[in-house]
């Protein structure tokens, strides 16, 4: 396919404790401007797939693209179109205030002092860390330093961002926000997402294509709502489908509802219509 | 000294007064011929009049008055070498107390007064780019460790692993405890380095990029206090 | 242990420039050795030690009394040349925390940088037959014995804190040991009391305190790599 913004295949890696990590089966593809979620239970390896794409680790076999180009050979070159943010965003804090750290990225691109600033005062305002600027990043909250990492990974406006464990350690209304502020960098700068997770809850109201890995086998890609619906193949992987999922396809094999919906509102709406429409009250007759 | 480190940063970028607008630079330079000045005195009014200014930056700038708290912390090791002076007369050992102190005040303004990628940055261009990224890891990693270490000993506290009736087990358990502390160190600053490596950091470009240009109030500056520190020992 | 906290102010000029022309001489044949690909490599693991190093002279640990400064495990885990690097940097860090003078920091990082490299060439190369827990004691003891005498007489060279009688750079007269020499321009020096009569073996019980402990620690984290990740300890970068 032209034009991909990540190609990987058949990936191998073996750690210097001898611990072989691989991703192989399906071909692991992301396209411009689409929202990929990579899934699998603790320890699949996917934190491993994700050090691949940004050219921190040498595949032992396959094959791993970025735009087009082989990350580990031009790595000062791609990292410049990747932003990061890692499951510790301690490990990735570089300035001594909030706004040097988000900065950070705009300086190293040697970009004009002045559209640093109204670039990061944008960006923060964004995810509403404004107040935060002029404070120390490593005495903040977690939740307030995801952000920050956030804020520093977007600045620069790459064309993919990567984000692993994203919503680990952060309350619901962190996610939330996390999840419309990914939802926008998408729609409006065209930027393509990959995030992994173990929390299949958020998934499908942030991602267009979910892939699932289980003991060094991509096993399933597919939208969330056909990945979601194969239960028993997601829970030999490690995985459970989300709740309203779940409960979803016991309501639809009750004839309740049409189809099977990935989120609350879904859910409530079609629950909703059944009421109107006469199909509840038709079957409790 | 860790939780004075973690107070001495914070207030390096969130205080605001005349020390903290001052470049690195020339801050540095300037601190350099105090010290000079320090280490030059003779007498133990040289010595006091060089601590007063100290005192005087300390009292301006706002820093809080702990910060002399930790100048006498070399105080304490300058006994000896005191007590040798004292043989001369109790003016002279004195002084030596005074240098020290002296001395330890200029560099914790110096500190306190100066972000740390600005401090690097500063002498960025005097030592090898490895010496200046091991400055700035370690500075930053040293916080990160910290925090594990805080939580280790909190962990292992709870887990009854310091017990005073078992000596030795303690001992085993803090061992173990370092061991696991430098594993765990060693793999956090990897992954430092390859998250700073994906977000473009190089020395020259980071941290020569902190170092503002001189202006004539600095160079001012810089030839003020060459004067003073002349003066105070000449005249002193 | 060897990492002593001299004050700005006591160290005469000359000993000072002179070790830190010392200090930085090695630094450059440090640089050079370490080449330029494994140092790039090398940098997470020198921070890591600097890090490490700094914390534990600052922070108390557990039962322990005393600060530990890890010097000869840096030199074993992280090699001469890189260990000597990693010394330099925590000594710049702590000259600005009260810890050492700014101006002994060229001394301290020529006495624990030797610390780093006895360290290293007694585990990996001179006692490299012995078995592993009297390996790493035996380095760290004899490291440590070695550098601290070498501190020691420093200090007392330089400073005269051995010597009766000073001559102060503000005297206008000369010190006289004894007072039947004593000329007119002459003061007579009181004998020098360093810490009273049992100051040197106070010392000693001090410094043969620390060394047990420095050395004891070296070897409980070093079995403990041993077990958890054994590829640190094997890895020579001594050419």
């Amino acid at each position: 396919m032209a034009n991909l913004v990540v190609e990987l295949k058949g990936l191998s890696y073996t750690y210097p404790d001898q611990t072989v990590v691989k991703a192989e089966g399906i071909p692991f593809l992301v396209q411009p401007n689409q929202k990929v979620a990579l899934v699998g239970a603790t320890g699949t390896g996917k934190t491993t797939l994700l050090q691949h794409i940004l050219g921190l680790l040498r595949p032992a076999s396959g094959q791993v693209r970025v735009l087009g180009r082989d990350p580990v050979k031009a790595f000062n070159d791609v990292r410049w179109q990747i932003g990061f943010v890692s499951q510790n965003p301690d490990e990735q804090i570089i300035g001594p205030t909030v706004f040097d750290d988000i900065a950070f990225g705009l300086r190293a691109r040697r970009v004009p002092l002045l559209q640093i600033e109204e670039r990061v005062e944008a960006v923060a305002q964004e995810l509403g860390i404004s107040n935060l600027l002029a404070k120390v990043p490593h005495h903040l909250s977690g939740g307030q330093k995801q952000k920050v990492a956030l804020a520093g990974a977007v600045v620069a406006c790459p064309q993919l961002l990567v984000l692993d464990e994203p919503f680990s350690g952060l309350d619901a209304c962190c996610k939330r926000e996390l999840v419309r502020f990914i939802g926008r960098l998408n729609q409006e700068l065209g930027m393509a997402v990959i995030l992994s997770t173990h929390d299949l809850e958020l998934v499908p109201d942030i991602a267009d294509l979910v892939y699932v890995l289980h003991r060094g086998q991509l096993i399933m890609a597919g939208s969330p709502a056909e990945v979601f619906t194969c239960v028993d193949e997601l829970r030999t992987a490690g995985l459970e489908p989300p709740a309203v999922v779940q409960l979803g396809m016991q309501l639809v094999g009750l004839g309740l509802i049409p189809e099977v919906p990935l989120s609350l509102q879904a859910g409530i709406e079609l629950l909703q219509k059944a009421t109107s429409d006469g199909t509840v009250t038709s079957l409790l007759v | 000294m860790s939780s004075r480190l973690a107070r001495i940063d914070h207030l390096a970028v969130s205080q605001c007064s005349f020390l903290h607008a001052l470049p690195a630079k020339p801050k540095l330079i300037a601190t350099l011929i105090l010290l000079a000045g320090i280490v030059a005195t003779n007498n133990l009014r040289q010595g006091m009049m060089l601590s007063c200014l100290l005192l005087g930056l300390l009292f301006f700038s706002r820093l809080p008055l702990w910060l002399f708290g930790i100048a006498f912390y070399p105080a304490f090791f300058s006994l000896p070498f005191a007590l040798v002076k004292l043989s001369v007369s109790p003016a002279a050992a004195t002084a030596v107390i005074c240098k020290a102190v002296s001395a330890a005040l200029l560099l914790t303004l110096l500190l306190a007064s100066t972000p740390f990628p600005q401090l690097f940055g500063a002498g960025a261009k005097l030592l090898p780019n490895l010496v200046t990224d091991a400055l700035f890891f370690s500075y930053r990693l040293f916080f990160i460790i910290l925090e594990s270490l805080e939580r280790l000993l909190l962990s292992l506290r709870q887990r009854g692993a310091f017990a005073r009736s078992n000596f030795a087990w303690s001992n085993w358990v803090t061992l173990h405890a370092l061991g696991y502390l430098m594993v765990n160190t060693l793999a956090v600053s990897q992954r430092l380095d390859q998250n700073y490596r994906l977000r473009g950091y190089q020395t020259s470009v980071y941290l020569g990029a902190t170092s503002a240009a001189w202006r004539v109030a600095d160079l001012a500056l810089v030839a003020a206090l060459l004067v003073v520190v002349g003066g105070v020992l000449r005249f002193g | 242990m060897s990492h002593i906290h001299l004050p700005d102010g006591v160290l005469p000029v000359g000993w000072w420039l002179l070790a830190y022309i010392a200090a930085f001489i090695w630094l450059a044949v440090a640089l050079r050795q370490a080449e330029a690909e494994r140092v790039r490599r090398k940098l997470p693991f020198l921070a890591a030690m600097s890090a490490l190093m700094l914390l534990t002279m600052g922070v108390p640990l557990g039962p322990l009394p005393v600060h530990l400064n890890l010097a000869v495990l840096t030199g074993i885990v992280v090699g001469p040349w890189l260990g000597f690097v990693a010394v330099f940097v925590v000594n710049i860090m702590l000259s600005f925390l009260g810890h050492g003078g700014l101006t002994a920091v060229g001394i301290n990082t020529l006495l624990t940088g030797l610390e780093v490299v006895l360290g290293w060439w007694f585990y990996h190369r001179l006692l490299l037959p012995w078995r592993l827990n009297w390996r790493a004691i035996t380095a760290t003891g004899l490291a440590l014995l070695l550098t601290s005498a070498l501190a020691l007489s420093v200090v007392g060279l330089s400073t005269g804190i051995f010597e009766l009688g000073w001559h102060g750079p503000d005297a206008d007269h000369d010190v006289a040991i004894e007072p039947a020499t004593a000329g007119e321009n002459e003061i007579i020096a009181a004998p020098v009391e360093f810490l009273g009569l049992s100051g040197i073996t106070a010392f000693g019980l001090i410094l043969i305190l620390g060394l047990a402990v420095e050395a004891l620690a070296t070897w409980g984290i070093i079995g403990y790599l041993q077990k958890v990740k054994p590829e640190l300890l094997l890895e020579d970068t001594g050419t």
